[in-house]
């Protein structure tokens, strides 16, 4: 089998390559060296003239034109004495070829190594007996596969296939052919009389998988102790978003992603396994091409860039990032270049987006009648005297239909360009990437720039250099709704959605599109159209991301990983607001004017990991591989900025600036610092049985001298139960159970938390005998020096099983986590002069199962389809709080008397988001009343709503009394429901036949509760405003003729500033998330296109819900002990893009 | 290959314990930047100044007497209730509970300033380099507002958790405090204001009542102890301690009446030091539209109602604050147009601005008194422009002399009745309401008086309409109608006595259609404003006479709902507001009044410990009837 080789000829770099030469080279290396040679297949022409010259010679000459080294089997070159050649401008091979004429030669370029090696083909000599059997082999989307190596079974010829995928080899009748090429499975093809055999290969998915990143490494699945999901990113990159986070919900059982609202650039919230924190940050750690970061990754990256995402759940898995890691690990590797000539891929798609949903609000004549039952005198002036008009004359007016002006139809358009290439020795890859989304409110959007550039070099075969540098820019602009004007004494009225539901559908003898502000109303309501046309608001970060890696290979088993890597991220929030829009107008309560605001955040980090790596196969019985290492980071932040107010020139806009008045000044430089000690052993027995055992010790500067370094140790079993006996030959092809434990922290508190702070701000100033205002000194914060991290033990306990040769796959996983020592912004009592301090108190609780099941199924030919279902359920429970507190309760931002209703709870024994209020009772109905001279009175034996019961009249709200003492008020409050889900998950279908496929994603979260405030405006209008809109359903209010007992009568709105039960809303929502059909048009050689492909794909695309309200996927304000707030938020939009995919 | 040769185990090793050690500092060891801590605090002048008037600013925070003491938390009790809807749902409707918002942030306020005095207390003597007499006059300061801080907070919730230390750690024994006694924290207040008024520069050198005195920290100390004698501690023999600090401020020679009692608040309007009559005061500053949002809600909160928008010379102000039939009563009258005591329709003011729009003025009809306006603090008179609508500058008194006088003689009454006194404590009660009555306007040596009667000399004949009455004389302000009946002038009715006459002014009528009638005026004098026979006769009656004079004197000052629950009398001058205001008829602002007296209940002599407090701190009880 093994050929001896020798060197007919090298050039200068002989000895880099004389191991090669030197080293008996096996068949497979041959076919590996051959691959590369082929795909660069740069067609070396030589000009050679000689007369009977020995080979050396010749080769020589051919050396001296080419560079190349070239090899040949010792035999083979005993065979040619002399050789006479005359070629001009011929291509290499053939004139190798020449020069061994009459023996069938193999002549193997490669290109990369500069070396030629020359091969005689077996069984020349009895060709008579061999037909030449030809054909082509293809990919399953009709690509031909060049380099593919075609052997015949127990025989050692060998062929490969072409660019154009020919292959031709010698076989006779009774041979098979074997078909194999890397990454696709292997085929046999018996020969039998045929001379033309055409053969597609599969790719090996499974073997793809296999792959799993894990913290500081990568194992196979197989081998893989923890809890570890892997995102199906070429899912994931089907949706058409800016950013990856937007398609990950439902995609990964376990990891529960939300948005607060349809706000365009938005990062959305990522939580593993339930919160652990009930003050502190919960979202996970992300880890980028190695790069630990906390916070939000979008600017950094391009969906399109990503090669894999692991999710790591477990303490097995998360404990190797330690302190950081019990909000579980989000790992993204981006896309590395693969040896090949330069390849281009382009993929570009554009497309329209929409509103998901628009509320009906009153029309004109349902409008009028309100008002007039709302405040009669004024509005039978506005809209009946003075106009010299009648109700329903109100039938057939128009109407301004705010919703119509604000909502518009977006735009969304996305551009990936990349070019990769490269041979074994240097790889690079660079791509850019272009999205541009127009919101669905007007003047709003977000904008992405994004490029990378990668490269990997190997500098000799034990030192290898990787580089890795993204740059990225994005802007997101235009109105939040959910912000209000902060200076109001009305902030509910200057948020958007209030403004565009709020405002008047009609306004007689008045132009209101052309009014500010509605001059007959009176709130802080301004001009939503002209408001939103008139701000500026821009969010602008611009990343950069530079990592590099060094990997050496000290011996078989030992190999050093040194990475080093530098951020930076600059995020510049710019806000003017002139005179013009509703933050910047001159109402009476607007005392910041004309104003604007500049705020630069410099997030700086630097980080060096330094891995020591270990592996090593024992016998057939121990393998073991570990590594320890240490890791620095420093991270620095420095926001500056300043608000201005009372600006003079409007405009200049932002440049103006400098002309306001200095409102708030900030200057906030702050770092930490991180060091770390880790190590992990894997120990596996035969295939069976694995065991894993991490540590890791961190010391950070956040916390003081005493309590700086905590340990973090986690194990985990693995038992492969398919690789024993009993369950060989079995349905079952894959049955594993894994168990996992360990410790995990969370360090999520301010750089210096620990200790105290003075603050000097502009209201608490001082002016004594009218004097400038003094600086006063507050203290803002007591410094508790005992503080240290929040640590969560977790159990985890799995089983993969898989069937029919994996085509069926199941996870189960179960966990229990326990989190304590809490980093808890504690509630103390306030006679301590503060009313909270962090303390590390309390404990919270998170258990759940998580199921992820798969099936691959080629329902018939050509047609295939694959299933991915997902569903996870998370039990939240908070166990302790601080220091005898049973409950701890929680505001969410809304205006007074609102703002100090407690809407949410924390009860011990209960999840940490419960909705806190009063039970709804319906309405009081005619037949509660007495009659007393003409007046209604109350029945002295009916509760009161907490209004004055002389003032209650029929048609008002009425509450539960739940402790029956006659007054409805808060002590009477109950819990209004969790405002967590039951479960959640997401269901992928990929159909696919022949050349189309069709991708149809759904996501779900079932049991939660949403507190809609929305209705508590427009459905009832709280305040009583008058010229408020609402929505058309108040139409169906409490009348005398319409005893409704579910809308109370026109201002029967009881007492302000309750939550209650009316407006509490199942928040469980399907939603039919994204959906792709994809036809592949194959090779288009007229276009030089080796693949292209085109696509229609939708998101948002319909959601069915019982929510009444724009989205059900709402949380404005959102902490995790305040979820589900709905109150002016972003709408929702659908997105529909057509696209077109090509590789150059 | 060098590279290579570095990567050797060895190196690695070496490389690596030399980077682990230089870094592991560098890394770990890290000072902020940004912000101060306390502990490298309190080593200059101006530092420790700075830490002073943080526990200053604890007065003007929004919570107390910025914006929600004022009208929004019910301290008027029997003189005036709120107007706002929402507010009547609080506090200030008799509606509170125990999440209620203000009541809670009242109480953290005071902590937190409480806290701020301890720390300075505590830190003044780390460093040497500031001047004794600073550093004495700093602690003086400090104790003198920490004492007033827990009065302010014994007289609100009685008993509450004595703290004079800062915490030191965050462990659950050093935060959760369980209640002192009343007397433990009266003593605590009157040890501290006793040792500050030692340190306390006195108001000779002061010069204004936006710093802490002596004579403050005297007279507060009277205030303290009349509230030690009355309910709920009830000792009496502190009057003696009340009569012992008022006297000094009454002897200190710094202070005397204003002799225009409007003038005291025009000048809290304007930004005025008046240091003889306003002793101590609560400082604020611009309009809210500067970069130092400092200022007060003073005249805004609780003026006169200008809208929105209106009229800029006037400033925006949403009217809250309304009087009581009963308060209005108060004030003696001839008739109901016009009463001789000047406060009367100053403290009520007795028009409205035009729609709320605009600055011209209608005046309110005899019958609206439900629906008038708090006065004292009239935002016409600020001289700051632009009148800002969140913010305005204006002072508020938190201790005036006629406050002092008025104790001094409660506290004296009290121990000897009215003529037991040493001192002549009639007359200065009666010299605070001549002060009222208009008399000392020109001076307190030349009596100005306003006129008392005017009589129709002549009826004369043939009037066939109302004739124009002119008064001519040095007074100003006067006003009078005539009342015609068949053909002849029946009366005369007052309808502004006037000020600064020192003479009887000429009575002309003119007009009418008819001719012949005359009429000529009287003016009142130093007697009728005077404590009748019968309000002196004992101490019970003039007792009952200072009561009231307080509500006059001081109406809308804050100081009322106190005041009751220290004599015992909230309940009993509520349930006379109730019955008023329940067969009054049905006025818009009315019909607010009547949630507020109908809402209130014996317990509402004390706010509850808010639920917050008492649910992390499980060594609290909870008030009575809470």
């Amino acid at each position: 089998m093994y050929k001896k080789i020798t060197a007919l000829w090298c050039g200068k770099s002989y000895r880099i390559l004389k191991p090669l030469i030197i080293m008996k080279l096996s068949f497979i290396l041959l076919i590996v060296t051959f691959f590369q040679a082929s795909a660069m297949t740069f067609a070396q022409k030589v000009s050679i003239q000689v007369v009977k010259a020995p080979l050396k010679t010749v080769f020589y000459q051919l050396s001296k034109q080419t560079g190349y080294n070239f090899m040949a089997d010792a035999n083979l070159s005993r065979k040619i004495e002399v050789v006479t050649l005359d070629e001009q401008n011929t291509d290499l091979k053939h004139v190798i070829e020449k020069c061994f004429a009459g023996i069938d030669v193999e002549v193997i370029l490669n290109a990369d190594h500069k070396t030629a090696l020359i091969k005689e083909v077996p069984g020349t000599k009895t060709k008579s007996q061999q037909t030449n059997v030809v054909g082509k082999v293809q990919t399953v989307d009709n690509q031909p596969m060049q380099g593919v190596s075609i052997g015949l079974k127990n025989k050692p010829a060998k062929a490969f296939t072409d660019d154009k995928g020919h292959y031709s080899i010698a076989a006779t009748p009774s041979d098979t052919i074997l078909y194999s090429f890397i990454g696709y499975a292997s085929q046999e093809q018996a020969v039998s009389g045929r001379s033309i055999i055409n053969v597609v290969l599969k790719p090996v998915e499974e073997k793809i998988e296999d792959v799993v990143v894990v913290g500081y490494g990568q194992t196979t699945k197989e081998d893989l102790t923890g809890s570890v999901a892997t995102v199906d990113v070429g899912a994931l990159q089907k949706a058409p978003v800016g950013n990856f986070d937007q398609a990950l919900a439902g995609r990964v059982a376990g990891v529960q992603v939300t948005s607060n609202d349809g706000q365009p650039g938005d990062a959305f919230n990522i939580v593993v396994r339930g919160g652990n924190s009930l003050t502190q940050e919960n979202s996970p750690l992300y880890v980028i091409d190695g790069f630990p970061v906390e916070g939000t990754l979008n600017s950094i990256i391009s969906p399109n860039d990503i090669e894999t995402i692991s999710i790591l759940k477990d303490a097995s898995a998360t404990a190797i990032y330690g302190a950081r890691g019990a909000n579980g690990v989000v790992i993204i590797e981006t896309k590395k270049a693969k040896v090949g000539k330069p390849k281009i891929d382009f993929n570009a798609y554009y497309g329209l987006s929409s509103i998901t949903r628009k509320l009906d609000l009153m029309e004109p004549y349902e409008f009028v009648k309100y008002q007039l039952e709302l405040s009669p005198t004024i509005a039978s002036a506005l809209y009946l005297t003075n106009p010299g008009l009648t109700l329903d004359d109100y039938k057939t007016i128009d109407r301004i239909d705010w919703q119509d002006l604000m909502f518009d139809v977006g735009n969304v358009q996305n551009y990936n360009l990349s070019l990769s290439g490269g041979n074994n020795d240097t790889k690079y890859m660079i791509s850019g990437n272009l999205f541009d989304q127009q919101g669905i409110i007007i003047n709003s959007g977000y904008k992405k720039y994004q490029g990378r550039f990668q490269l990997d070099q190997k500098i000799s075969d034990r030192l290898s250099l990787n580089l890795n540098l993204n740059i990225g820019r994005d802007q997101a602009y235009g109105a939040s709704p959910s912000s209000p004007r902060n200076s109001s004494s009305q902030p509910y009225s200057t948020q958007l959605m209030y403004q565009i539901w709020g405002s008047r559908p009609v306004s007689p003898g008045l132009d209101l599109m052309d009014e500010p502000v509605d001059p007959d109303i009176n709130d802080t309501r301004f001009n939503p159209y002209l408001s939103t046309r008139n701000e500026t608001k821009n969010r602008y970060v611009n990343t950069s991301h530079f990592n590099g890696r060094l990997i050496y290979k000290l011996s078989d088993h030992w190999s050093i990983n040194i990475r080093g890597g530098l951020s930076n991220t600059n995020t510049l929030a710019e806000e003017f607001y002139n005179s013009q829009t509703s933050k910047g107008y001159a109402f009476p309560d607007n005392i910041l004017g004309v104003n604007g605001s500049t705020y630069e955040t410099k997030l700086s980090s630097w980080v060096n990991e330094n891995l020591l790596n270990y592996e090593r196969r024992y016998n057939w019985k121990h393998r073991l591989n570990g590594l320890v290492g240490f890791t620095m980071q420093e991270v620095r932040t420095d926001r500056r900025g300043y608000h201005a107010k009372n600006i003079e020139n409007e405009d200049l806009g932002l440049a103006g600036l400098d002309e306001g008045e200095a409102n708030s000044l900030v200057s906030t430089p702050s770092s930490f610092g991180l060091m770390s000690f880790l190590g992990r052993l894997n120990y596996y027995y035969k295939r069976s049985l694995m065991a894993t055992f991490s540590m890791r010790a961190d010391g950070s500067s956040k916390f003081s001298k005493n309590n700086r370094w905590s340990y973090f140790p986690s194990g985990a079993l693995a038992w492969n139960m398919h690789e024993e006996k009993f369950l060989k030959n079995t349905a079952i092809s894959n049955s594993k159970i894994r168990v996992s434990y360990g410790l995990t922290g969370n360090n999520r508190v301010g750089d210096f938390a620990y200790l105290s702070s003075m603050s000097f701000p502009y209201n608490s100033y001082y002016s004594f005998n009218n004097a400038e205002p003094a600086q006063s000194a507050m203290f803002n914060r007591f410094g508790n020096e005992d503080l240290k991290w929040e640590t969560t033990r977790q159990l985890d306990i799995g089983y993969d099983l898989g069937l029919f040769k994996n085509k069926l796959n199941l996870t189960v996983d179960l966990y229990k986590k326990t989190t304590y020592d809490l980093l808890l912004n504690a509630n103390v009592p306030m006679s301590s002069g503060f009313t909270t301090i962090l303390k590390n108190v309390g404990k919270v609780g998170n258990e759940g199962i998580e199921v992820t099941l798969n099936y691959n199924w080629n329902v018939f030919k050509d047609f295939n389809w694959r299933t991915d279902f997902n569903i996870s359920f998370n039990r939240n429970k908070v166990l302790e709080l601080s220091d005898n507190q049973n409950m701890m309760v929680s505001f969410v931002g809304f205006p007074a008397p609102w703002s100090n209703a407690q809407l949410y709870l924390a009860r011990v024994g209960h999840s940490a988001a419960e909705f806190f209020g009063y039970q709804w009772d319906g309405n009081y109905q005619v037949e509660d009343f007495d009659v007393v001279g003409g007046n209604y009175v109350l029945k002295s034996y009916l509760p009161t709503n907490g209004n004055a019961r002389n003032v209650i009249q029929p048609g008002d709200i009425k509450y539960v009394d739940t402790n029956e003492d006659g007054i409805v008020n808060e002590l009477d409050r109950i819990v209004m429901g969790n405002a967590l889900p039951k479960h959640f998950g997401g269901f992928n279908n990929t159909f696919s036949y022949k050349n189309l496929s069709l991708d149809v994603f759904f996501q779900w979260s079932a049991g939660n509760k949403v507190y809609n405030a929305n209705r508590d405006m427009f459905e009832g209008n709280i305040y009583g405003r008058p010229g408020l809109n609402q929505y058309a359903s108040y139409i169906d209010r409490w009348t005398m003729d319409n005893p409704s007992n579910e809308l109370y009568r026109t201002g029967g709105q009881g007492p302000t500033g309750r939550f209650s039960t009316r407006t509490i809303e199942d928040g469980s929502f399907l939603r039919l998330k994204t959906i792709m059909l994809s036809y592949n048009l194959g090779q288009i050689k007229r276009l030089k296109l080796t693949n292209a492909s085109v696509y229609v794909s939708g998101q948002n695309l319909k959601t069915w819900t019982n929510y009444s309200g724009m989205d059900p996927e709402v949380s404005v304000g959102r902490t995790i002990l305040t979820p589900g707030f709905d109150y002016s938020a972003y709408p929702r939009e659908k997105t529909f893009v057509l696209g077109f995919k090509c590789t150059f | 290959m060098y590279i290579l040769k570095l990567l050797k185990m060895k190196n690695i090793l070496y490389i690596t314990i030399l980077l682990l050690t230089v870094s592991c500092n560098k890394i770990l060891d890290r000072d902020p930047e940004d912000f101060l801590s306390p502990k490298n605090y309190y080593q200059t002048d101006k530092q420790l100044q700075t830490a002073l008037n943080g526990v200053y600013s604890t007065l003007a925070s929004q919570s107390l007497y910025c914006n929600n003491m004022l009208a929004r938390m019910g301290l008027e009790t029997d003189e005036g209730f709120c107007s706002n809807e929402t507010e009547l749902r609080g506090v200030a409707g008799y509606n509170t509970s125990t999440v209620d918002g203000k009541v809670k942030s009242f109480y953290q306020t005071l902590y937190s300033g409480i806290n701020r005095a301890n720390l300075l207390l505590e830190n003044l003597e780390i460093t040497d380099s500031v001047e004794q007499v600073k550093r004495v006059e700093i602690r003086g300061e400090a104790l003198f507002l920490r004492g007033y801080f827990y009065f302010m907070l014994v007289s609100n919730f009685g008993e509450v958790p004595l703290i004079t230390q800062s915490i030191q750690s965050a462990s659950t024994s050093e935060l959760q405090v369980e209640q002192a006694s009343l007397k433990q924290i009266y003593e605590s207040i009157t040890a501290d204001m006793e040792e500050a008024q030692r340190l306390l520069p006195d108001m000779g050198e002061v010069k204004f009542g936006g710093r802490v005195t002596k004579s403050a920290a005297w007279g507060i100390l009277g205030r303290v102890y009349l509230h030690m004698a009355g309910e709920p501690l009830k000792d009496i023999s502190k009057y003696e301690k009340a009569s012992y600090w008022l006297n000094k401020v009454i002897t200190s020679g710094l202070h005397e009446l204003n002799d225009n009692y409007e003038q005291i608040f025009i000048n809290y309007a304007q930004d005025k030091y008046d240091p003889k009559e306003s002793i101590f005061e609560v400082e604020f500053w611009g309009n809210g539209m500067s970069t130092y949002t400092i200022g007060g809600m003073v005249g805004r909160n609780n003026g006169i109602r200008m809208n929105s928008g209106g009229a800029p010379s006037i400033g925006y102000s949403p009217g809250y604050l309304h009087p009581t039939e009963n308060f209005y009563n108060y004030f003696q009258a001839e008739n109901p147009y016009y009463s001789n005591d000047q406060r009367r329709d100053w403290t009520i003011a007795e028009f409205y601005y035009r729609d709320n729009n605009k600055a011209d003025t209608v005046h309110f009809l005899p019958t609206q008194i439900y629906e008038r306006y708090c006065g004292k603090f009239r935002r016409v008179n600020e001289l700051l422009l632009p009148k800002g609508e969140v913010r305005t500058p204006q002072n508020f008194p938190i201790l005036r002399y006629a406050d002092v006088l008025l104790m001094y003689a409660e506290a004296e009454n009290r121990r000897f009745g009215p003529d037991g006194s040493d001192t002549d404590i009639i007359a200065m009660v009666n010299d605070v309401r001549r002060r009222g009555y208009g008399k000392y306007m020109n001076g307190k040596s030349s009596v100005s008086e306003s006129i008392k009667t005017i009589t129709v000399t002549n009826p004369g004949s043939g009037y066939t309409a109302k004739p124009n009455v002119i008064i001519s004389g040095d007074g100003i302000r006067a006003k009078a109608e005539a009342i015609i009946s068949g053909g002849q002038v029946q009366t005369i009715r007052i309808l502004n006595g006037g000020i600064k006459f020192s003479s009887a002014p000429t009575i002309t009528i003119t007009g009418g259609g008819g001719s012949g009638a005359t009429a000529a005026a009287t003016l009142t004098a130093r007697i009728d404003a005077d404590l009748s026979a019968d309000d002196i006769s004992s101490t019970d009656k003039f007792h009952t006479a200072i009561m009231k004079e307080r509500s006059r004197e001081l109406g809308f000052e804050l100081l009322r709902k106190s005041d009751l629950v220290r004599w015992g009398k909230f309940m009993e001058n509520m349930d006379i507001i109730q019955a008023q205001i329940n067969v009054a008829p049905d006025y818009a602002n009315q019909k607010n009044a009547k949630v507020a007296y109908n809402s209130y209940s014996e317990r509402d002599v004390r706010w509850p410990i808010p639920s917050d407090e008492m649910a992390v701190n499980p060594k609290l009880k909870q008030n009575k009837g809470w």
